[in-house]
């Protein structure tokens, strides 16, 4: 399944072929310091229960800050300049989703077409981590009434006993979730086929060739770069 | 049942509160996903055997249908 070769292949393919922009810099930067203050919320979240004592909750709250801020930033850009329709479901993901089960079970045709910018797993997985985070950011920011920041004094009776359970049981499940997300998502990136959907979240740009492979060019249609 | 799920405390009333998740959900949900990756990487070669057989078989239907 995992050959190092196909992957090495494919997440180093020649740099002189020809080119398409697949994420513009702003939406790798989003992607990477999203990744990295989950990574640091997961640690800070989970360690001290299991058991890993340290100053936990500056880094856990600041980290969860800066996660809102790029999701607000992401939020404000998929609104304006992102391509907005490119991750929604549309009813072409839906009839190969149908063409495929049929294939798979029955054995008939037709086949199901190519994706466009995005498979539907991949619209799916979005909009699933979308959820989770507005669970975490919306309980996160009610957290932070708990705490002493520079800019207020916590207030641990701004909501009712009942209230804070109900808080911490959405934010515990959004975090559990979260955390078997993250694990599918590395293992979707990681396989042979996905492999260069990483080098393109690093340098911005697949290959002409891979996209060609991949992508409904009547669904998407990526600018082409200069060599 | 339910505890296996939520973590509940007792208020200074002596009234039981819910505190949050169960932390043993963490391993449920990532026993869970690797689960998941296990039958998915079990899975994926036959789904696209099965898929590259039906391409043929399509493409030669095809073929006889033009002869």
């Amino acid at each position: 399944m995992l050959n190092p070769r196909t992957i090495d292949a494919r997440f180093t393919r020649a740099p002189t072929e020809p080119r398409v922009a697949r994420h513009a810099l702003e939406e790798r930067l989003f992607h990477w310091i999203l990744a990295a203050s989950i990574l640091v919320l997961i640690v800070s979240a989970f360690a001290p229960i299991f058991g890993w004592k340290f100053h936990w909750v500056a880094i856990h709250w600041i980290a969860g800050i800066v996660m809102t801020l790029v999701i607000l930033f992401h939020l404000g850009r998929a609104l304006v300049s992102l391509e907005f329709w490119s991750m929604m479901v549309d009813r072409i993901d839906l009839r190969d989703l149908w063409r495929g089960a049929v294939g798979q079970l029955s054995r008939r045709g037709p086949l199901p077409g190519k994706p466009g910018k995005y498979e539907l797993g991949q619209k799916l997985f979005h909009w699933g981590i979308a959820a989770v985070a507005v669970g975490l950011v919306a309980t996160g920011l009610l957290m932070l009434a708990k705490l002493d920041t520079p800019f207020w004094q916590r207030n641990p009776y701004w909501l009712s006993e009942t209230t804070w359970g109900i808080v911490y049981t959405i934010h515990g499940l959004c975090a559990t979730v979260t955390l078997a997300m993250i694990v599918v998502h590395v293992y979707f990136v990681l396989r042979p086929e996905h492999i260069h959907l990483l080098r393109t979240m690093v340098t911005g740009w697949e290959t002409r060739r891979e996209y060609l492979e991949d992508t409904d060019t009547s669904r998407w249609r990526p600018e082409e770069l200069k060599e | 049942m339910i505890d296996y799920l939520f973590r509940f405390g007792t208020d200074v009333y002596g009234h039981t509160i819910l505190l949050g998740v169960n932390w043993d959900l963490f391993w449920w949900f990532l026993v869970a996903s690797v689960a998941f990756l296990i039958v998915h990487a079990a899975a994926y070669p036959v789904l696209q055997r099965r898929k590259a057989q039906l391409a043929r078989r399509i493409a030669q239907e095809s073929t006889d249908a033009q002869s």
